[in-house]
């Protein structure tokens, strides 16, 4: 017993979300040999679509073939031709509802031309459900199984069935996750160009109203309607292009301080216009320190025009930014406004592609671009938001004069 | 001499409005009273009352459905036509398909119009509206 404690703990070890089943199979296979004392030992997982097992390994005590078994009888990859035919008519879900364990020295030997003294097999279940059968031969010593045997197998087969079981479930809602999200970008990008399109269709008919009415300023009216939806529609283009392009930041000694003060700037009119003020707040910063200065502008861009429109909806209010180096050289760079803030439903989305709240106001990339290129600095961003109280963003930027 | 009809466009994008005036033009000399988000579309609907409304679904901050909801509680606009208008597939997790519009409005609104918008379409819907 002791033995296979020692043998679940160094499993349990190797397993993560990340590690793959058939290491992790075969690594269990070679425990379960050691364990028992086995000749050899067979792993098939069950397949819910085609209701067949499959072997997955099939592991020799003394020599590691592990995957040649399957290539020395490739007839038996579908285990019910060898299991099941051994199990004597016994369906594949039988295996789930009760123990089986026989011997089944002769039908092996006929089978496989595999000299057996005994075999064991046991179901692996998680929660009744069947996963897989893990399947044991021959002792060295000619001895059959013993019932202690039998428990030890059904230990590691109820662990490995866990395992296993997990590692699916993992890999669906990975896939789930991943396809909603996507399905998502494309329902959200397909409204914002709808809006576009249907401004550029309203332009047309503007024109062509005019024409026919010969009324020169309807059509200069629909015409720039038009012009000003391809303005939109190219922003939302070189976006998405900015957006999906592999490029490499361009690192270079910048001054964080100049930034903000160019942005505060650049902004001030919308921002008072809106009853808005940008405060600053800039510690003393080495201009040495390394970033991409026109990817970081406009990341600052993002945000702070994006608390001045919060602070603006709101009828007014205060933008505070704020910059200050911490220990091991990282920056750190804060937004905060006291505008309108963002739901808790909505947080979790901010960075996501095509997700934007700001109607006609947003195209839904400012922030996911935003996103990208604090990544691509190896920095972080993070978010805390309260409805009508406000919105703080913390950008953190390592110093990345070393990755030249 | 007939009445004015009035209609209150709801929508934040402005050239959209454009759009739908255009067209309305084209049918009749209508009262066009407009409102950029939905708030204000409320307060106009409930001070002008006008003979219909047409209004976008997708609208920053209150959308087109609570307005709807809001306008039908109210007294002053409980019984104002409301034609809608959307894009596709509009709200996170929502296809506003018109069987789906159904579940949130009853059997209103009046009309679903798609954007981009076919001119002859809504032309159909506000005429259906007026020919009551």
């Amino acid at each position: 017993m002791e033995k296979i404690v020692e043998q679940l703990l160094e499993l349990s070890n190797t397993t993560s979300s990340d590690f793959s089943t058939e290491t992790f199979l075969e690594e269990l296979s070679f425990k379960i040999i050691g364990t028992l004392n086995a000749e050899f030992c067979a792993l098939a997982l069950y397949d819910k679509t085609e209701d067949q097992l499959f072997y997955h390994i099939g592991c020799w005590r003394d020599t590691k073939l592990s995957k040649s078994f399957l290539n020395d009888y490739p007839e038996i990859r579908n285990v019910t031709s060898a299991v099941k035919i051994c199990a004597e008519k016994k369906n594949i879900q039988s295996f789930a509802d009760e123990d089986i364990s026989f011997n089944l020295k002769q039908d092996y030997e006929e089978k496989f031309k595999i000299s057996a003294a005994a075999v064991l097999t046991v179901p692996m279940l998680s929660r009744g459900t069947l996963i897989g059968v893990i399947e044991v031969l021959n002792k060295p010593t000619d001895k059959i199984f013993s019932e202690d045997d039998k428990i030890l197998l059904k230990i590691f087969s109820n662990y490995a069935a866990i395992v296993v079981n997990n590692k699916q479930l993992f890999a669906e809602c990975h896939y789930k996750d991943k396809f909603s999200a996507l399905g998502q970008s494309i329902a959200n990008s397909a409204h914002g160009l709808k809006n576009i399109l249907n401004n550029m269709d309203g332009g047309a008919f503007i024109v062509e109203k005019g024409a026919a009415l010969k009324d020169l300023k309807k059509v200069e009216k629909g015409w720039d309607m038009i012009k000003r939806n391809t303005i939109r529609l190219r922003k939302i283009v070189l976006d998405i292009l900015l957006y999906s392009r592999p490029k490499q930041p361009e690192f270079k000694p910048s001054d964080i301080n100049q930034i903000c003060k160019d942005i505060s700037d650049l902004l001030d009119q919308n921002a008072k216009a809106n009853n808005v003020e940008i405060k600053l707040f800039l510690d003393k910063i080495s201009k040495d320190f390394c970033f991409d200065p026109i990817g970081i502008h406009r990341c600052l861009l993002n945000l702070i025009s994006n608390a001045v429109y919060a602070c603006g909806k709101k009828g007014g209010g205060r933008v505070n930014v704020t910059t200050k180096t911490c220990e091991d050289d990282v920056l750190e760079i804060k937004v905060s406004d006291n505008g309108i803030g963002i739901s808790k439903e909505n947080l979790p989305h901010i960075f996501d592609i095509f997700f934007t709240t700001k109607g006609a106001d947003g195209t839904g990339l400012g922030l996911a671009v935003t996103k990208k290129i604090i990544d691509d600095h190896n920095g972080t961003i993070q978010v805390t938001s309260t409805i009508n109280i406000g919105t703080k963003f913390i950008i953190t930027l390592p110093n990345n004069k070393y990755h030249k | 001499m007939k009445n004015k009809k009035s209609i209150l466009i709801v929508d934040d994008e402005p050239d959209a409005i454009e759009f739908v005036k255009a067209i309305l033009t084209d049918i009749d000399d209508f009262n066009l009273i407009t409102a950029k988000d939905g708030s204000e579309g409320i307060a106009k609907a409930v001070s002008y009352k006008p003979d219909l409304i047409i209004l976008d679904v997708v609208l920053p901050g209150m959308d087109g459905f609570l307005v709807f909801h809001e306008l039908r509680g109210l007294n002053e606009t409980k019984n104002i036509p409301i034609i809608m208008l959307t894009g596709v597939a509009d709200k996170i997790g929502i296809k506003f398909l018109k069987e789906d519009m159904k579940k949130y409005t009853g059997n209103e609104p009046v009309e679903y119009i798609e954007k981009p918008i076919e001119p002859d379409t809504l032309i159909k819907a506000v005429r259906s509206v007026f020919n009551q």
